[in-house]
């Protein structure tokens, strides 16, 4: 596999650029809301769908390879990748539907995965 | 998809995230399990409890059609598992669905590619701020990608170039000639052979689905 940059800085820069965007066409910055008003938009404007891990979070999930990927993965079907740290990894968009929320590792790093 | 290490109290932290089964403005909720704080899994930042106003790293994945990544990364790992859905909330699947675009970028400052734009102009040269951005199309498979088009903190500017013999979906840089694989954002002839562009936070969108939760963002190429 070729050798990918990881950049964490470049992208840390990135973040810090971004203001929050609330679904619904709502949108506030981030850092103009104190922690108070945070709270009280959390608590406004959420409520309880499901039990808490109602959706199987996973962690650390084994991994196929390529071929194994094959026998289930249609070829134009949508995955979520990322490559970094020279290693590369791959989510079916139609598990993350199941599954939402993954707990994993990229070349060391933890990392999350959600749809 | 976001780096779970974060800094407390001069702390490195590495987080594990849960679902907390709770609905915010239709984003789901997760939280973690060392300190109970409430996160927004779409923006990253925390909401609610002692982390409130933290905000996670944003990692730039990408949405491909799998036998395009396993082409660009054939030793990847993959989640083999059976699927159960070819959609979910407020992202695609396919265009069975409607006509797709790709967001790039995050927040109000997310920008929309219509697909029927890429595929009229194949290469797409842009800002979406922070950042200077070139979005490329994939007319077979009906797929695009974003890359920041910066190297060694200059913007470069691309331009299609003919495919190759195994048909690999090229473009050209403006300023050095190099010729560079659109999918995968590596340098493979001229002067900056073996460089990358990074890629940046893109998710395909059915249009429409879009226009609704990014009711004040940009469709390309409007300001």
């Amino acid at each position: 596999m070729p050798n990918t940059a990881i950049n964490y800085r470049a992208l840390i820069g990135i973040v810090l650029g971004f203001t929050l965007l609330l679904a619904g066409g709502y949108s506030v910055s981030a850092s103009s809301l104190t922690k108070d008003e945070l709270e009280r938009e959390y608590r406004s404007s959420s409520m309880r769908a499901v039990a808490r891990d109602a959706f199987p979070v996973l962690f650390n999930p084994t991994m196929g390879r390529v071929a194994d990927g094959d026998k289930i993965i249609r070829p134009n079907q949508w995955v979520i990748g990322i490559a970094m740290g020279g290693e590369a990894k791959a989510y079916p968009v139609a598990v993350m539907g199941f599954h939402e929320l993954i707990n994993d590792t990229l070349a060391g790093h933890p990392i999350t995965v959600c749809w | 998809m976001h780096s779970r290490i974060l800094n407390i109290e001069g702390k490195k932290t590495t987080l594990e995230f849960g679902h907390e089964g709770v609905l915010y403005r239709q984003s789901f909720i997760m939280y973690d399990k060392q300190t109970d704080s409430k996160w927004n899994h779409s923006t990253g930042l925390a909401m609610s409890g002692k982390l409130a106003g933290r905000e996670l790293e944003f990692l730039p994945s990408r949405v491909m059609r799998w036998e395009s990544w396993k082409k660009i990364y054939p030793s990847t790992r993959v989640l083999a598992r059976e699927g159960r859905f070819d959609f979910m909330g407020t992202y695609v699947a396919d265009d069975h669905y409607g006509a797709l675009g790709l967001s790039v970028g995050l927040g109000p400052k997310a920008k929309l590619y219509p697909f029927e734009t890429l595929l009229r102009e194949e290469v797409v040269n842009d800002r979406v701020e922070p950042q200077d951005v070139v979005i490329v199309i994939d007319r077979h498979r009906k797929q695009a990608v974003a890359f920041s088009r910066n190297v060694d903190g200059k913007p470069l500017t691309f331009k299609s170039a003919a495919a190759d013999k195994e048909k690999t979906l090229l473009m050209r840089d403006e300023q050095t000639g190099t010729l560079w694989e659109r999918l995968s954002g590596r340098a493979v002839k001229g002067k900056l052979t073996g460089r990358e562009i990074l890629p940046t936070i893109s998710v395909p969108w059915v249009v429409e689905r879009w226009k609704q939760i990014y009711s004040d963002g940009v469709i390309y190429p409007g300001r």
